[in-house]
């Protein structure tokens, strides 16, 4: 498969130069980093995420064959449910991230990591192995995936889906929705921190449901976000980014992966360098790191690829790193020595410019998981927004997310215009309720 | 690495075992000790428990290591880490 632009990115009029992943033409940003990030954290971002590799995997062996390639064991999906995996290569790297849908009639396999032929064409070895009763299909440039990620999104959803979206759990698949006559699937997903959901409709309805998402969600603040917001939400909550530490992963345990290994499932590709590295120990593990040091005030201090020093000592390297704008510095992960990879060690790190001191920190960074569930540890009641001023929300004042039931959390930064020259006016649903809820329970 | 690493990292093992150890016989975990990573999350993917479990955990540290957590405190809660963070941060 040759690139491919989606729906979306040709709506936008955006070329290969916005961003590519997967193969997919896609854009990396909107608009900037920062405007797009806070977007995600105290509104609703709507991604595109139809990159994502889609492989409908149907017959009597579907189950067999995607167990064949996964690492986590697929008989233990419920129908109507996903769950989150990695393909592997036989020497126990990772090809892709998965999930697998359970559809009753056939299995959805999306993927992320590695352009979708790739993923398609090992399926359809193994397919052709098993012999008839297994069918394989791409469909990924005829589904379009979108993805709507914020403290707000189930509120969003709940305008045209109803109260019951809440009860949607973690990894469960609703079929059969409509948005203003467009019929979606959703799915309770999210790798941001917050409430997140991806909608799955036919490429051909991509732009009509962009369209509406955005039309429906401007009470929420919903813009688009690029995929770079999402990494870098990502890497504050510790979510694998298989662009970064994925792809440098030289074993997929040193992603910490270890529980998602089930002990009787069958053979599988990368059983054998699973099972021995589990036998013999890894050499070296992925640990959060934060810059502590004042020198490291600049943008982009380290970078993937810098060396971690214990003394004089090489313990390791960084596979990812950003500015964290929640927690307002530098942080990064990095493969270290198992030995070494504790939290509450001082480190340093050689960046381009200087030799930076580091201290590894538990994950995830971002310390809440969405402004709801840190509203959760202050409060026990549910919490609904007071309307002020004609049902008009002030940011930067003591009404937008946090206060007037969330007093605990005024003195949050990034939650404040005020401080960032801000001060417009968001209108919210009268009414509006936010929930007080772990997004993951 | 020198004798004040050695015993920070000796430290910090005995409280990440003793987590593990509580968690998988209070909540009945098919796992060992060594099949949990120390950043695995609690929640949604990882040991993947549900809000009954967080009880649970509650109890489990206080008969533990004598620390209570504040019910609710989610940030605490993450993951294996965060625990052990918690924990040492009452010593």
């Amino acid at each position: 498969m040759a690139n491919w632009s989606s729906k979306i990115t040709g709506y936008y009029s955006k070329d290969e130069s916005a961003g590519k992943r997967d193969g997919c033409i896609t854009p990396a940003l909107y608009e900037n980093l920062e405007t797009e990030y806070r977007l995600v954290r105290r509104g609703i971002g709507l991604g595109d995420y139809s990159y994502y590799g889609k492989i409908k995997v149907a017959g009597e062996g579907a189950l067999d064959l995607i167990n064949r390639m996964s690492l986590a064991d697929i008989s233990r999906v419920p129908i109507n449910r996903m769950m989150s995996s990695f393909v592997l290569n036989e020497d126990g790297s990772v090809l892709c991230e998965i999930y697998v849908a359970n559809y009753a009639d056939y299995y959805l396999v999306l993927s992320e990591g590695a352009g979708p032929q790739q993923l398609l064409a090992r399926l359809q070895a193994a397919a052709e192995q098993q012999g008839e009763g297994t069918t394989v299909m791409d469909i990924t440039e005829s589904q379009a995936l979108f993805g709507l990620d914020g403290p707000f999104a189930w509120e969003l959803l709940k305008m045209f889906m109803g109260a019951g979206v809440i009860g949607i759990r973690y990894l469960e698949v609703v079929t059969g929705n409509e948005l203003e006559g467009i019929p979606f699937t959703l799915y309770r997903t999210g790798k941001t921190g917050e409430y997140g959901y991806l909608l799955q409709t036919e490429a051909a309805n991509a732009v009509a449901l962009w369209q509406a998402l955005l039309q429906k969600g401007q009470d929420f603040h919903l813009n688009p976000v690029g995929y770079q917001t999402i990494d870098r939400c990502k890497l504050e909550n510790r979510f694998i980014n298989m662009h970064q530490e994925g792809v440098l992963a030289k074993h997929v345990l040193e992603l910490n992966t270890r529980v998602m290994i089930s002990q009787d499932k069958d053979d599988y590709v990368g059983c054998k360098a699973v099972e021995a590295a589990i036998q013999n120990g890894i050499e070296r593990r992925l640990i959060g790191l934060v810059l502590a040091d004042a020198a490291a005030a600049q943008p982009d201090p380290v970078a993937a690829g810098d060396s971690v020093y214990c003394e004089t000592e090489k313990i390791g390297e960084i596979a990812n790193a950003g500015y964290s704008y929640t927690l307002q510095q530098s942080i990064a992960l990095a493969f270290i020595k198992v030995d070494y990879a504790y939290v509450g060690l001082d480190y340093q790190v050689q960046g381009e410019a200087g030799r930076y001191q580091v201290r590894t920190v538990s994950g995830p960074f971002q310390p809440r998981l969405s402004s709801i569930a840190a509203c959760k540890s202050a409060h026990r009641k549910t919490a609904t927004l007071t309307r002020c001023n004609g049902g008009q929300y002030r940011h930067g004042h003591d009404f937008f997310l946090e206060p007037p039931y969330c007093r605990h959390h005024r003195h949050r930064p990034y939650l404040s215009d005020r401080r960032h020259g801000g001060g417009s006016i968001a209108k919210y649903p009268p009414g509006a309720q936010r929930l007080q809820r772990d997004p993951f329970l | 690495m020198n004798e004040a690493l050695r015993t920070a990292i000796a430290k910090r093992k005995e409280i990440l075992t003793g987590i593990k150890d509580e968690l998988i016989d209070r909540l009945q975990l098919d796992y060992q000790v060594d099949d949990i990573d120390d950043d695995t999350f609690l929640f949604g993917g990882g040991l993947s428990l549900n809000s009954i479990d967080a009880m649970e955990i509650i109890i489990g540290m206080q008969s533990r290591f004598g620390v209570m957590l504040p019910e609710g405190d989610i940030a605490a809660m993450r993951t294996i880490n965060t625990l052990a963070d918690f924990v040492q941060s009452q010593a």
